[in-house]
């Protein structure tokens, strides 16, 4: 503790050397500033984003969504990926792809519309029936050949009384048949014989198999 | 061969999907035991695109065949057959989850004949037998799918197999399908 001369003393000498400062009202005011520093994120994809599809159905339609980045802190965002500017300011299109349909979300959850089922009954009426040579499958030789055959095919099953019309077709070896559905109703085989005792004649016999 | 009464009664169901050269379509023909038509159905082509075919992958083809087109055309037809026949093993456990009717797997054998008609054996797949549907041909190479694969499920399926092979060659719908794929898809590149 110092006594009061000494006090007085020393305040003789700095009288006057010790400044105080006023803040006023019209002075800048304190700033308080952290160390904390925010990391902006700023995606590098296009500004067009497509977000999903749905898919049309027998259209088979693409319809794409998307949207624009927002503006504000990120509003320069596309200019600095140059790749993505360029394909801006080309004026992209989005085209239509021929999607059937297809939905957002899980591979499994994809729903396609139903696909359109054409009934054309008539498309296959007019086709003939093929009918294969079974001989190789007989055991021995078949009933209804007669002397001097020599058997060449035998086809089955073929509709004797319904048959309305039959080609044999050289190339592949089999029989093409219409029948009349109406009248089809005897099954029988159809033998292709070389008849060798009227000159080699190619003929055809009906046979119970 | 006798008269039979029924012919007409009783359906066979035939499907086919194609997915050759990226276009899909699929028919399914119903014919009675005798071969005769009595239901055709078929579907408009489906080409996926490029992008669809990055997007889905493998798993495009299997959606495509399995459900679209073959749930489609089966839920489609309006003769119900007695059982459907398919050719394609990716087909058949679809097949037989979808349709209302018994579905086999039948595929042409170059084996000997077995004894008689009717006559089954077991292959070694699970669900797989040769069928002798008929006294005149090679058997038949059934194969059921892995929900049923009993014995008896063999059987009742044999039975309708060679019922029908007594008036009709049971594999040759498959071939008229085919012309008549065939013939549509000519139509429609001409439009």
């Amino acid at each position: 503790m110092i006594s009061e001369d000494i006090r007085t003393f020393l305040a003789r000498i700095f009288l006057g050397k010790a400044r105080v400062h006023s803040i006023g009202a019209d002075r800048r005011s304190v700033s308080a500033r952290g160390i904390a520093r925010k990391v902006d994120t700023r995606p590098l994809r296009s500004p067009q984003r497509a977000l999903g599809s749905t898919l049309l159905g027998a259209g088979m339609d693409a319809r794409v969504k998307g949207f624009s980045l927002p503006g504000g802190a990120f509003a320069g965002a596309g200019e600095l990926v140059k790749s993505l500017t360029m394909v801006i300011s080309a004026g992209v299109t989005l085209r239509q792809c021929p999607v059937t349909r297809y939905e957002a979300g899980p591979a499994r959850g994809v729903k396609w519309s139903s696909v359109r089922s054409v009934r054309a009954l008539g498309r296959v009426s007019g086709l003939p029936l093929e009918i294969r040579n079974r001989l190789q499958w007989h055991p021995g030789k078949p009933r209804g050949a007669e002397q001097g055959d020599s058997v060449l095919a035998l086809y089955y099953p073929v509709m004797e009384n319904g048959l309305n019309k039959s080609i044999f077709n050289k190339d592949s070896g089999t029989l093409l048949v219409w029948y009349n559905p109406l009248k089809a109703w005897r099954v029988r085989g159809l033998l292709l014989v070389r008849n060798f005792s009227s000159g080699s004649e190619l003929k055809w016999r009906w046979t119970d198999v | 061969m006798g008269v039979s009464s029924h012919f007409g009664a009783k359906h066979l169901g035939y499907v086919l999907v194609d997915g050759s050269e990226g276009v899909f379509r699929g028919a399914a023909l119903v014919a009675d035991f005798r071969g005769i038509p009595a239901d055709f159905r078929y579907t408009d082509p489906i080409k996926p695109s490029r992008i669809e075919k990055i997007l889905y992958g493998g798993a495009l083809d299997v959606y495509l065949r399995e459900e679209l087109i073959l749930e489609n055309i089966v839920n489609a037809v309006e003769v119900q057959p007695v059982m459907w026949i398919c050719r394609d093993a990716d087909l058949l456990e679809s097949l037989a989850r979808i349709a209302k009717a018994r579905a086999v797997l039948l595929a042409p054998t170059s084996r000997s004949p077995l004894d008689a008609a009717g006559d089954l054996e077991r292959q070694n797949d699970p669900g797989s037998y040769l069928v002798q549907a008929d006294s005149v041909s090679a058997p038949l190479r059934m194969s059921l799918p892995l929900t049923r694969t009993k014995e008896e499920e063999a059987r009742a399926a044999s039975a309708i197999l060679v019922e029908a092979a007594a008036t009709m060659d049971l594999l040759e719908p498959f071939s008229r399908i085919v012309k008549a794929l065939s013939a549509l898809g000519e139509e429609q590149g001409d439009q």
